[in-house]
């Protein structure tokens, strides 16, 4: 499997740098599926997810508040933005601090679920980016992958495959 | 086998732009507001040194409903934004005031001293370079007026 790790600069900004994911050769990253998706199901939804990604890349930083954690691995920074109240639509990302986020897809989240194993689509997604998120870090401690000085970007091999590691 | 060239997400961008132009300025506020109060919420906790358990205890409230709070979708009733700003001692629109900018002053004077020893480090006390030379506290205490009030020091 290959991974291109790109800028959404739509929703970037001086506060936080967002990214998605483009696998093989998909024409849209995880994160433009997800919003092509659902944006006519859960069109209020989406527009909502869209401007307080906005909003957390141009105003506040991805403060650790906005995230439902412990959604992958301990430490993977595996999570999920936080659902507005009668909300459904879950969106799935890796949070590399304040100042970066990879965002990837989701889905709707049944009140009747309580985690994403129990759900087929929240399941793929979920496990997806626990997957991204080991290959990242992995990328990481071998030094690939690496942190601007202002810890704002992501540097290095961002197009890898699954099996460089 | 890896891609070599950058995908043009022109067309998934638009999606995306246009959806964002769709949102009214009204929301876009509501939606923006929400999160930077919850960020401010956030700093006045940290400010009093209180975990999210510890400020659910003061208010008698369970800690998932500060993480509620905290989560940036959160709309709050002037009940709760009222018992917030009593149990943080705050006049309630100091809820909403920008987190105030930490302004670190930073004075240099020069002492002339016409006699003064040699290999005087930065922070050699004052008598030691010239005996004769006295800071008392009232002049540090009057350097402190003066810088404060903006007249030259």
């Amino acid at each position: 499997v290959n991974y291109e790790i790109v800028e959404i600069q739509e929703l970037s900004g001086n506060q936080a740098t967002i990214y998605s994911v483009y696998i093989d050769d998909d024409s849209n990253t995880l994160f433009d599926q997800f919003a092509a998706q659902y944006q006519n199901e859960f069109r209020y939804e989406t527009k909502d997810i869209l401007i307080r990604l906005k909003t957390i890349g141009n105003k506040t930083g991805a403060r650790e508040i906005y995230f439902k954690h412990a959604e992958g691995a301990p430490g993977d920074g595996v999570c999920a933005l936080y659902d507005r109240p009668n909300s459904v639509l879950r969106m799935y990302c890796i949070r590399y601090g304040n100042n970066i986020i990879i965002l990837g897809s989701g889905g709707p989240k049944s009140k009747e679920i309580k985690s994403w194993q129990e759900d087929e689509t929240l399941s793929l997604e979920a496990s997806r980016m626990i997957q991204i998120s080991k290959i990242i870090t992995n990328k990481i401690i071998a030094k690939e992958i690496y942190f601007s000085p202002d810890n704002m970007r992501l540097m290095g091999e961002l197009n890898f495959n699954e099996d460089d590691q | 086998m890896k891609m070599t060239n950058k995908r043009n997400r022109q067309q998934s961008a638009s999606v995306i732009n246009q959806l964002l132009q769709e949102v009214s300025p009204v929301d876009k506020a509501q939606i923006e507001n929400k999160m930077l109060f919850a960020a401010r919420l956030e700093e006045l906790m940290k400010q009093n040194g209180w975990s999210k358990g510890e400020f659910a205890e003061k208010l008698g409230k369970n800690a998932s409903e500060i993480t509620k709070w905290l989560s940036g979708t959160h709309n709050f009733t002037m009940d709760t934004l009222s018992e917030i700003a009593f149990f943080l001692k705050l006049p309630l629109a100091e809820l909403f005031a920008p987190k105030k900018q930490q302004v670190v002053h930073n004075v240099n004077y020069f002492i002339v001293v016409p006699q003064a020893k040699s290999g005087v480090a930065f922070m050699t006390p004052i008598e030691e370079i010239s005996p004769n030379l006295k800071v008392t506290g009232e002049d540090i205490l009057h350097i402190a007026k003066t810088f404060n009030t903006g007249q030259p020091v």
